[in-house]
């Protein structure tokens, strides 16, 4: 029954204390959204202490919420505030990809490209392209990743990550780019 | 350039969803959070759900506010209904009851003077005898060092300080004489007027040293026994001996009872072999 209604009513149903409504709203974007922290951590174990803090965040914000743009950004923008504020707390801070518009392609070196002789099954060529998004700059990857995990739009995307939809596109470009020389497709 | 057209059409391809990058990385959507994650979320949505945040009569910020405003009204009007009941009388200042200077030598050299040379025209202390000081000052040494010995080493120590204390006053009386005599037009009897601002310094600091005096009497026989008996039980027997000396000049004929302060009989009996020990 609650299958029918979108992510926004769900969201305002959990808000008024249906739990159930909830658990539906989890059921959809638990996947996704781990996949996408896990991709852009590169280690589980962060990306499971993320993912929690990310959905608990929700609970506690659940009060306030109010439907002035899609759950999904909602959601994603919440994970990304997370995001950066675990790499604040690295050693090295945020990475210097955040901070860079100019995007720096000469300085990527490419994982080792599939020569054409090459045939790899579909399984290592998803290994393949893990690595690759792995050696990709964070703020690259945080943009092919949002785009496969979401589905979101450029402008969508820009707003999630704080940038003008220009560096949005630039990033996601230079990632989809590489990644497509790395696998040669 | 071909391959910067070749990457742009592929990026245009991508982003209508029919590339075989995202084909790929679709491939394999393995993974997800533990069941044990899934389980603390869910029981965390749960909980939050069914506990009630802002249940209570008095929970939740937005209830503690008005509530806070109100109490505060009240405050206001009980405050103002107190004030035209009992109307305020004017504060008198505390009498001076200790002996031992609590401020620093200076700020009590500068206080003396200050208050000497506003007050020197309505001063009410009765004139001394010429050797009156003099005693006084006898008395007001010992009592100074008798009651806590931290105080009557900070009073005895400060020998500088005299200097720059009588200059002070010598400052005042000299700025005492420049104003009368400057308001009097006079100019020739400003010598006069010094001396006598000396003369009204000297009689300031008579009239404290008596109250010093006056104050130290008020002080207890039984209290100032029971503050050297607490002295020697903590083994500070210099202190307990100087204080001891103190009380028995200021209280030369008071009988200690032996059973109450058998250890201040023993320790009188060294200070004065004369008298009969318990």
């Amino acid at each position: 029954m609650l299958q029918q209604f979108t992510d926004e009513q769900l969201m305002l149903r959990y808000r008024d204390g249906d739990a159930s409504a909830f658990e539906q709203l989890y059921t959809r974007y638990k996947q996704p959204l781990h996949r996408y922290l896990q991709h852009q951590c590169g280690n589980k174990a962060t990306a499971e202490e993320l993912f929690q803090d990310v959905w608990m965040n929700l609970i506690r914000a659940r009060q306030r919420y109010e439907v002035t743009a899609s759950f999904k950004t909602f959601i994603y923008r919440m994970a990304h505030n997370r995001l950066i504020d675990h790499y604040r707390k690295q050693r090295h801070g945020i990475p210097r990809s955040y901070h860079e518009d100019e995007i720096l392609q000469n300085s990527w070196e490419f994982a080792d490209p599939i020569s054409p002789e090459q045939t790899v099954s579909g399984q290592q060529q998803w290994h393949i392209l893990l690595q690759a998004i792995e050696s990709l700059p964070e703020a690259q990857r945080e943009a092919f990743l949002l785009k496969e995990n979401t589905g979101l739009s450029l402008e969508e995307i820009a707003s999630i990550t704080g940038v003008n939809s220009e560096t949005a596109k630039s990033r996601l470009r230079y990632a989809v780019n590489k990644l497509r020389k790395t696998l040669d497709l | 350039m071909a391959n910067q057209k070749h990457d742009q059409q592929e990026f245009d391809r991508y982003l209508q969803g029919s590339s075989p990058l995202s084909t790929t990385y679709q491939h394999n959507d393995a993974g997800g959070p533990t069941e044990l994650t899934d389980a603390r979320i869910l029981a965390a949505a749960k909980s939050a759900v069914n506990k009630p945040s802002t249940g209570s009569p008095f929970g939740g910020y937005q209830r503690m506010v008005p509530t806070s405003i109100a109490a505060l009204f009240m405050l206001t009007l009980a405050a103002v209904f107190i004030h035209d009941q009992f109307p305020s009388t004017p504060l008198q200042p505390a009498p001076v009851l200790s002996s031992a200077p609590t401020s620093s030598p200076e700020d009590h050299a500068a206080a003396v003077v200050g208050q000497t040379a506003l007050n020197e025209s309505v001063s009410t202390s009765k004139p001394q005898p010429a050797s009156a000081p003099l005693e006084l000052a006898r008395v007001d040494s010992q009592t100074r060092a008798a009651p806590d010995p931290v105080t009557a080493s900070k009073a005895a120590s400060p020998a500088p300080l005299k200097e720059p204390m009588h200059r002070l006053q010598q400052d005042t009386a000299n700025a005492y004489a420049d104003t009368s005599a400057g308001a009097r037009g006079k100019p020739e009897k400003a010598e006069q007027y010094k001396e006598k601002g000396l003369a009204a310094i000297e009689e300031s600091k008579t009239a404290r040293l008596s109250d010093k005096i006056v104050a130290t009497k008020v002080r207890s026989a039984d209290n100032w026994l029971t503050d050297i008996a607490a002295r020697l039980k903590n083994q500070q027997i210099k202190q307990a001996k100087v204080e001891l000396q103190a009380f028995r000049k200021n209280y030369p004929h008071h009988v200690i009872d032996p059973k109450r302060f058998p250890e201040i009989i023993r320790l009188l009996a060294e200070l004065e072999p004369g008298s009969p020990s318990p």
